[in-house]
């Protein structure tokens, strides 16, 4: 291997980190930023806020989401008012006002908070309009004794209070004092204070997968490195054996279209795959499950027990692959044709098949390993319908079920995990491609 | 073409070959789990089951792993499994607790000679199992009570049991939770003497402490296995794990421990009227349990399970949408073929209710009747949803579901006792409705104010089911009738909780199933301290009911307690924050040699008095086999 | 110009991809049918929206139809005495479970089909035009951080990526347009950019450029509608990979949730199989063959005669 290539290479290595970034990167914001409420989700018809807090607690996600000092807290979730009044809603003398909140009563209103707040260092954030020229407060007391108040002065204006809640002093109340002309808020946030700046949803998520953790299922309670684990081999022994007698099959055909080119024979295979591709792989399933599964009964309808069981959903796999690669194939093989070198050949007088079996397949060879190793993310996603349809507890069927279930763990480990395989196929297809051919360099 | 290519493609060549063969020992390799024993006089019993979140009884919350983890657990008391209304029966205690006076103490006397499944966790007794303590129990609700367990089941104990949270913050303050810290309200006595002490009097505590969130788990188990115990139970039950393999198969076998130890449990011999003549105590006082071994697989697809039922490979089976018709006659009986394969139907009501919610902080539908709340506004919000109770056409709903469910009439349903049998004051009655409506200030659906339909929004999760779909647009053609607009909002699961979690619903549907049967259960749905985020989704608060819930928390069972029951149920008939739809019924198929089967609300421990008859099911595997049943299915 | 004009001609040659073209034609106006049906049907109903009603009025004005009611549309009209008819003269290819016309399904079917393939197109295109042309066209870092944006994009694990995507953006239709869309864009984005880079150093562009013009619309005045046939075979191509995807989600109970989809017509009809109720398959397939058949052919001979030397691949291979 000369310098050069394994300088190509050390480059390649390098330029994979950016992406690999972009993997995590997109996997945190899709699922962190954008996924739904796992506590709501996991504790379901029994959710308090306080329980909640706690499930917060323990899988970090009380902490912000990329950076800060001020993570979330179930005791009192910032609110804006636009869509309704939340947790004000059943309150006295609390309306609603352009999308603000509207306090007319003179006097204390007590926030709703969830529960008492637990020691820690908190901090309100509010937003206020307020007409005349007394001025409104809020002020927070722990066991009725004044820990912390923030004057909120006429005005359309914004401020926060921090303050630490000492242990044992219960019940931690915030109120606002409202005076007569009334107070808009406009938002009202709470936050208790982070351990550090960067003690966040983001890096947490970088720290797990450092350490292969891809967290806790909260569908089935288990890790999600156990699932994966469970999943892999059942996906693997389905899709393996499907793509390699697919590969193979696909590529004979090829072959005999590359002898037969232009002829009746290859024209009669070009429309065969094209029909092939279009019959729908649910229909594929669904008529082969029937027909063969269940009507003739030549194979097992749904299990894993045995090899046998694999059989059929194995040579559905196949058949509903064939049109694709065949075609795919068929292209390479021609491309091949043309070269020069079996001009060459042919003009030396070696036999058709000779030319086709000794260069062309072997030149051929690249472009097909290219697309063997880059087939390897989808073999780890096995087959979703297939191991649906005839009960195969791989990673496919474990997939679909944590996106009914909405397990947002799960998910994101999966598509996180196909991610990082893929740009490792394609980091060994460059690396193959260039000790093939030492010209190829970046871009 | 260098030969260095040339020799680089060859050995890919090679490479892509010896992969293929690497991969292909896999296919045997991958599959299968071992199949049942060989014993022919094996009792092996079929069935299917959803997907099992784990053998941790601190963290299931769903029917099909609390079944499976009531196979290998045990709690202090079970539910009786013939007769009726329910009743608690002591399991692991000797006998029902001794309870104090103020209701706040009770004694539970552990029986002798219980011992756990041997396990490799016992590392003292060299992986014997040892016997059942006091301290187990004490261990198994400090674990309920550990944040760090997460465990979804502390709403059961939270602020009942003295010193029981106390504990809980400490445990959420430090990193490992110290269980050794004692606990006021749970304490071993003596080696076979549990005590329980309570904040104040919790009279569902009995039902509680037969849910898997007060099974008796041993601590060595716990702390062997660490993260992955989940996978890992090692119970006093009558039966443990054998395989699993998760979201496939799970298979359990009769535990050993009990004939090795000589522990006898005894098939029931009361019953209600009636169980005699349909031979439910035909094995009356014999040692169960029957079945050696039961093997349970995980199928999705609705018709691979039915598959599965009609050629025996399965005991039984539920009877989906798509079936229904196939199934059953129009007169709710079994198919003429089914029949003759002597496959029987059960079916009961469930515990269960479905229901339309306001939200009370609407301030179009809402309205809660407390003080300082303007009375005109509040009642005319109240009759307009009685309007739109009544508009409610439930005959035309349980045909819609071919009489699968039945009308609710109130929060309470039947076989609970607060249920009244009395008519609901809100039937269905469009006359009623129109008038209703017109009173609240809409007449024939128009609000004078602007001249417009009066419109409301409907939330609602998955629509996953076309029927469900059509369900939905079934409602707002009954509002239609009465001039009211439905405009309904499909919502993903977890977008329609944090919606009603941050109270946005306008309306919503949701159903609610029973932890136990209690009203209690079903009354704290309106309470108002309860409102979201808490279970009380309607926001719903009236201090007059608030009033007698605190009362009722902690009153004995007792005709006074029902009397309040009635009372406050009508309380919310009256105010009619939700239209109750209805009850659902459930239907189960059962092979004929499924035998000393009832259907339960509760039926977890009870899968140790099921008896499958080997002989009657080889027999019908010949007569009926596989040719026979797809004409049966036709 | 001369290249249309060109591959028309000899698009026009081939007589396959002139059936083809029919039979697509002829499946586009079954689904304005089935969307004229459908906004007939929803304008008019009850329940729709406020904002509807002027609408309705001017309907009901100009279609003389009858007045805002609650009813079903004929492709939702249940009749139960009616399940399981086999095609006949009333019901031309029967009637499902619940007595539903299967033919009126499947041209709201079609009309699904249709709206997923252009809608998906309708986000992933532009991304990919926008995206390719900037990076070709500025190269530098702004080349660098697009290839790094839609590396990243490649990477991912499609179908699940997909699946994961509509989950986040909700069941329904809008799932399958944005999780389609999202991720379809790719492929088009590298051809484009590669595309553009070449075109970059023509000498029309540095003439353009010299003339002092603004380097937007140099972009998307001169250059683009160069590499515009790549955006058409690209377009072609990737519709029936898109209905395949949406009947596979629909059918997984991801996708559409309250229409009538072949996917969701398929996984009705598949527990009927069971009972012998072939019709409703037989048909629903017939059609999603059809149709992704006619695209493939189209696109086919559309790619020979725009640029026979391309190389796109449809679409993804796991499933």
């Amino acid at each position: 291997m000369s310098s050069g290539t394994l300088k190509y290479i050390l480059r390649r290595i390098a330029y994979m980190f950016p992406t690999l970034l972009g993997i995590i990167i997109l996997t945190f914001v899709l699922f962190n930023g954008f996924g739904g409420d796992p506590a709501l989700i996991k504790l379901g018809k029994h959710a308090t806020p306080e329980l909640m807090e706690e499930f917060d607690l323990v899988r970090g996600y009380d902490k912000p989401l990329i950076i800060g000092n001020w993570g979330t807290t179930r005791a009192y979730r910032t609110e804006t008012f636009k869509e309704g009044l939340s947790v004000w809603g059943s309150m006295e003398g609390v309306s609603q006002k352009d999308g603000n909140l509207l306090l007319d009563k003179p006097g204390e209103t007590r926030v709703p908070t969830g529960f008492s707040l637990h020691p820690a260092e908190y901090r309100w954030k509010i937003d206020w309009s307020l007409g005349g020229d007394k001025p409104a407060w809020l002020k927070v007391y722990g066991a009725s004794n004044l820990i912390a108040e923030l004057e909120l002065v006429p005005g359309n204006s914004r401020g926060e209070v921090t303050f630490e809640i000492p242990k044992g002093i219960e019940p931690v109340i915030t109120a606002i004092e409202v005076p007569d002309s009334g107070l808009e808020i406009r938002k009202l946030a709470l936050g208790r204070k982070n351990r550090h700046f960067f003690d966040s949803q983001f890096f947490f998520y970088i720290r797990q997968l450092a350490r292969f953790d891809f967290g806790v299922s909260h569908e089935t309670n288990q890790r999600v490195s156990t699932m994966i684990k469970d999943g892999i081999l059942p996906s693997l022994s389905l899709t393996v054996p499907m793509f390699i007698v697919g590969l193979l099959v696909s590529i004979s055909l090829a072959l005999i279209c590359a002898f037969y080119r232009d002829t009746l024979i290859d024209r009669a295979f070009v429309l065969v795959s094209v029909v092939l591709m279009s019959v729908n792989y649910l229909v594929w399933i669904v008529l082969g499950q029937y027909i063969l599964g269940y009507s003739l009964r030549i194979f097992p309808v749904w299990g894993y027990e045995s090899a046998r069981y694999l059989l059929l959903p194995c040579i559905i796999g196949v058949v509903s692959g064939l049109g694709a690669n065949l075609r795919f194939y068929r292209t390479v093989m021609l491309d091949e044709m043309y070269r020069d070198y079996v001009r060459t050949a042919f003009a030396k007088g070696v036999s058709k098949s000779g030319v086709l079996f000794k260069h062309v397949l072997k030149n051929a060879m690249i472009p097909i390993l290219t697309s063997v190793v880059m087939a390897i993310p989808f073999l780890y996603t096995g087959s979703i319908l297939l191991e649906t349809f005839f009960g195969i507890p791989g990673l496919g069927r474990m997939g679909i079920n944590a996106i009914n279930s909405s397990d947002f763990d799960v998910v994101k480990a999966l598509v996180m995990i196909g991610g990082v395989i893929y740009l490792i196929a394609s980091l060994l297809t460059d690396i193959c491609y260039a000790m093939v051919d030492p010209r190829i360099k970046l871009k | 073409m260098s030969s260095a290519q040339g020799k680089l493609r060859r050995h890919l060549f090679r490479a892509l070959f010896l992969c293929s063969l690497t991969f292909l020992p896999l296919l045997g390799a991958g599959c299968g789990s071992g199949a049942a024993s060989a014993d022919p006089d094996e009792m092996v019993m079929y069935y299917q089951t959803s997907r099992i979140r784990g053998f941790d009884p601190a963290k299931a919350g769903d029917v099909a792993s609390a079944l499976s983890i009531a196979r290998i657990y045990e709690g202090l008391l079970q539910y009786s499994y013939l007769e009726r209304p329910y009743k608690v029966e002591p399991l692991l205690a000797e006998e029902l607790p001794e309870v104090s006076e103020d209701g706040l103490v009770y004694t539970f006397k552990i029986r002798k000679g219980i011992y756990f499944q041997d396990d490799p966790c016992f590392e003292a007794t060299n992986g014997k199992g040892r016997e059942l303590t006091a301290g187990d129990f004490v261990y198994s609700i400090k674990r309920i009570a550990d944040v760090r367990a997460e465990s979804t089941g502390f709403w059961v104990y939270n602020k009942r049991i003295a010193g029981l949270n106390e504990f809980r913050d400490a445990s959420r303050e430090s990193k490992t939770t110290d269980y050794d810290a004692p606990v006021e309200g749970l304490q071993a006595l003596d080696k076979y003497t549990f005590q329980m002490k309570l904040t104040k009097p919790y009279p569902q505590l009995l039902w509680i402490l037969t849910m898997h969130y007060a099974y008796a788990v041993p601590r060595e188990a716990v702390e062997y296995y660490g993260k992955d115990f989940l996978n890992h139970p090692v119970g006093t039950g009558p039966y443990r794990l054998a395989s699993w393999r998760r979201q496939y198969r799970v298979e359990f076998e009769r535990n050993p421990k009990w004939a090795e130890t000589g522990r006898v449990e005894l098939y029931p011999s009361q019953g209600e009227p009636g169980d005699a003549e349909k031979g439910l105590l035909d094995d009356a006082g014999k040692p169960v349990p029957f079945v050696d071994r039961i093997i349970a697989r995980v199928i999705d697809d609705t018709s691979t399970q039915w598959l599965k039922f009609v050629t025996g490979e399965m005991e039984s089976s539920g009877i989906s949408r798509d079936n229904w018709n196939a199934v059953l006659t129009q007169e709710k009986e079994l198919s003429e073929g089914l029949r003759k394969m002597g496959v029987r139907l059960f079916s009961s009501q469930t515990l269960d209710v479905y229901y339309i919610g306001f939200n009370m902080d609407d301030p179009v539908v809402g309205g809660n009747p407390k003080e300082g709340a303007d009375p005109e506004r509040v009642a005319k919000a109240r009759k307009l949803r009685q309007a739109l109770t009544c508009a409610f056409n439930s005959k035309e709903w349980e045909r819609f579901y071919n009489n699968r469910v039945a009308r609710a009439t109130g929060p309470i349903p039947p076989g609970v006792a607060g249920y009244d049998s009395k008519p609901s004051p809100y039937p269905f009655d469009l006359d009623k409705a129109k008038k209703l409506l017109a009173e609240a200030g809409y007449p024939d659906g128009i609000d004078p104010e602007t001249g417009k339909t009066l419109s409301l929004k409907m939330e609602v999760g998955s629509a996953a089911s076309s029927e469900f779909r059509q369900s939905l647009e079934l409602i707002s053609a009954f509002m239609k009738k009465i001039g009211v607009r439905i405009e309904l909002s499909y919502n993903n699961w977890p977008t329609f909780l944090s919606k009603m979690d941050r109270r946005q619903c306008q309306l919503y549907m949701l159903g609610w199933v029973a932890d136990y049967p209690d009203a209690e259960n079903f009354l704290q749905l309106f309470y108002g301290p309860n409102s979201s985020p808490g279970p009380n989704h309607s926001n719903y608060e009236n201090p007059a009911f608030d009033e007698l819930y605190r009362q009722i928390q902690t009153m004995p069972d007792g005709e006074e307690r029902t009397a309040i029951y009635r009372k406050m149920a009508d309380m919310v008939v009256e105010d009619a924050p939700w239209i109750f739809m209805h009850n659902p019924m459930s239907y189960g198929l059962y092979h004929a040699w499924v035998e000393n089967y009832k259907p339960h609300d509760f039926p977890y421990s009870m899968g140790k008095y099921r008896k499958i008859n080997v002989k009657t099911r080889d027999e019908w595997k010949k007569t009926f086999g596989r040719k026979h049943w797809k004409e049966v299915n036709e | 110009m001369s290249l249309w004009r060109d591959a028309w001609r000899r698009l026009k040659q081939g007589r396959i991809a002139m059936i083809c073209l029919g039979v697509i034609i002829l499946m586009a106006c079954v689904a304005g049918y089935g969307e004229a049906v459908y906004w007939r049907y929803n304008i008019l109903d009850a329940n729709a929206p406020k904002v509807l009603v002027p609408v309705q009025k001017l309907m009901i004005k100009v279609l003389r139809a009858e007045e805002v009611r609650s009813g079903f549309a004929p492709y939702e009209k249940q009749d139960l005495d009616k399940k399981y008819l086999s095609p006949s003269r009333d019901h031309l290819m029967g009637t499902d479970g619940l007595g539903r016309d299967v033919f009126q399904r499947l041209v709201q079917g079609t009309r699904i089909a249709f709206q997923v393939g252009i809608v998906t197109s309708l986000i992933a295109i532009p991304i990919a035009v926008v995206f390719g042309c900037i990076a070709g066209y500025f190269g530098g870092w702004i080349d660098d951080v697009i290839v790094w944006i839609y590396s990243t994009f490649a990477c991912m694990p499609s179908l699940l990526f997909i699946l994961a995507i509509a989950m986040i953006a909700g069941r329904g239709l809008t799932g399958v347009f944005l999780g389609v869309g999202l991720t379809t864009w790719v492929g088009l984005c590298r051809l484009i950019r590669g595309e553009v880079m070449k075109h970059k150093t023509r000498t029309y562009v540095q003439a353009a450029q010299s003339a002092g013009l603004g380097h937007m619309r140099i972009v998307f005045r001169h250059i683009l509608p160069n590499v515009m046939h790549l955006v058409i075979i690209s377009f072609s191509l990737r519709f029936p990979s898109a209905i395949g995807t949406e009947v596979f989600m629909s059918f997984l109970g991801i996708g559409v949730q309250d229409q009538p989809s072949w996917g969701l017509m398929i996984g009705s009809a598949r527990l009927r199989l069971w009972h012998g109720v072939w019709w409703e398959m037989a048909f629903t397939t017939a059609a999603i063959f059809v149709m992704v058949l006619a695209f493939n052919l189209f696109g086919d001979a559309l790619r020979n005669a725009l640029d026979p030397r391309l190389r796109i691949d449809a679409g993804g291979k796991d499933r």
